[in-house]
């Protein structure tokens, strides 16, 4: 969560921080389950392609994160992924290419990738349980009505827990 | 050819994850009663690892329209359910039945506008569905298919001819950004030729597969991937037989029609349909090569990241572009 002697801001929790920690749950944490999947089945190319799509839900984590309401089109996606100087966007266009990629280049993609999702999860407000998963199903239920409740105390309508998807 | 109808089997499919049919019908109880399911995705067409997901769609009669997804989780694997109602597929189908198709290098290509993302998916999903029960019929009838799959290129090389036009424009505007633009014109090419081959699949992580295994060239396929400017596009795109040209001529830019202004006090701002605000914005509605004599390209492409302006295939142009090819035929 960032911080700062201020302490937090609870808006920012409440809407943007929010969403980009259910973001993080709807499209990181799969993405990241695919990378894993990938390299146990030493599936490099696969595990790569894996790796981009984790830093394209990166960025789009980190710009739910800055009050980007979305989804994005795909025009737009690959625009910002182009021209945008966020350090996930620098990482994607280090990584290596898929067809032909090596045990190394995968290691590559993953380090680059570990090191983006670590500085996302700095910034989210909340941790939020691997989803599809028995374990992490009902916490997330659990985390979601808490949110709803604090925001309904904060003068903020039901959250549409959808508008960031594609 | 659609790759893996037929080809592949739901016991086959399903060891690829480590359970079987009556495993996943047992646990799955009532869930998977009273209508039709299929097993879709990766695991239909061939694809997938141990790791991936059974993604089931259940067609059942009483069911008004499509829910959210059913999880659950059997021996580990995640199985995803999602219901909908029972003649949707068919339905669906039944749209692009009439649609008319040109026959070009690669293929069938439908000659009307992409259907959207949404029905994309589904009908992606649908064309290569696996019934989990024998008797079941496939949900895309074989008379139908090759009007489907003409779709779904179509889908494909619309947002080939967008991406190129984004390349163009960038290089325009002095390259920033171009390279990657134009590598992913190579690997939408690959796409492209992917589903003129039968193979269709969801998902982007899978390309590198569906590519060597449909276009069968190792070496083309990664010239596809490091496409970093236009000439080596071009290159890529002659091997692959597709029908292209000037991609700034076949797209149009226009307001997004998401976005909308507003007053406060004396000052005019622009909202976009992704919360931002601009005091000053670019409204233009033109061809996108017309549109670059009034609007720098750079300035285009900032109003187009922002969502002040969308680029869309003209389709008209578009499809002049595909009756230019040999035949034209109506399936």
């Amino acid at each position: 969560m960032p911080t700062t002697d201020h302490g937090h801001d609870l808006t920012w929790l409440l809407t943007h921080g929010a969403g980009g920690a259910w973001q993080f749950a709807m499209a990181v944490q799969s993405c990241l389950e695919d990378v894993a999947a990938a390299y146990q089945a030493e599936d490099w190319p696969v595990c790569v392609e894996a790796c981009t799509a984790t830093l394209r839900a990166v960025v789009y984590c980190e710009q739910v994160c800055d009050g980007y309401v979305g989804p994005p089109t795909e025009v737009e996606r690959h625009l910002e992924l182009a021209l945008g100087d966020r350090p996930a966007i620098a990482a994607l266009h280090r990584l290596p290419v898929p067809p032909g990629a090596t045990r190394a280049d995968a290691d590559a993609a993953r380090q680059l990738v570990a090191a983006s999702v670590a500085e996302l999860t700095a910034r989210l407000p909340i941790e939020v349980p691997v989803l599809r998963s028995a374990a992490g199903f009902f916490p997330t239920v659990r985390i979601g009505a808490d949110m709803e409740r604090l925001r309904a105390e904060h003068g903020l309508p039901p959250m549409d827990w959808n508008q960031w998807e594609f | 050819m659609i790759v893996n109808t037929g080809e592949i089997g739901v016991e086959e499919a399903l060891a690829v994850v480590g359970i079987d049919l009556p495993t996943l019908l047992d646990a799955a109880g009532s869930v998977l009663d009273g209508g039709r399911p299929y097993l879709v995705g990766s695991l239909a067409v061939g694809l997938g690892n141990r790791g991936s997901d059974v993604d089931i769609h259940h067609f059942q009669p009483g069911v008004r329209e499509p829910g959210p997804p059913y999880l659950m989780f059997v021996e580990g694997v995640t199985v995803d359910v999602e219901f909908y109602p029972g003649d949707v597929a068919a339905r669906s189908v039944d749209r692009f039945v009439a649609t008319p198709v040109a026959q070009t290098g690669i293929g069938g290509v439908a000659l009307a506008p992409a259907p959207g993302r949404a029905i994309e998916d589904r009908l992606t999903r649908w064309l290569t569905a696996l019934p989990l029960r024998a008797d079941d019929s496939p949900l895309v009838v074989d008379d139908a298919r090759p009007a489907v799959l003409a779709v779904l290129v179509r889908a494909a090389y619309e947002q080939l001819l967008q991406l190129a036009a984004l390349a163009a424009l960038a290089d325009r505007a002095g390259g920033r950004g171009a390279a990657y633009l134009w590598r992913r014109c190579g690997r939408q090419a690959l796409e492209v030729a992917c589903r003129a081959g039968g193979d269709v699949a969801t998902g982007d992580k899978w390309l590198p597969r569906r590519a060597n295994r449909t276009v069968g060239d190792e070496t083309l396929v990664a010239a596809a991937y490091t496409t970093g400017d236009e000439p080596a596009f071009r290159r890529v795109y002659h091997r692959l037989r597709l029908p292209f040209a000037d991609p700034l001529s076949l797209t149009a830019v226009a307001p997004d029609e998401g976005a909308r202004e507003l007053t406060i006090g004396r000052r005019r701002l622009l909202v976009t349909r992704h919360g931002r605000v601009f005091p000053e914005w670019t409204a233009v509605a033109a061809p996108t090569e017309a549109a670059t004599r009034d609007v720098e390209a750079g300035q285009l492409l900032h109003a187009i990241r922002t969502g002040q302006l969308t680029l869309s295939v003209d389709p008209r142009a578009c499809e002049e572009l595909l009756c230019r090819q040999p035949t034209t035929a109506t399936i």
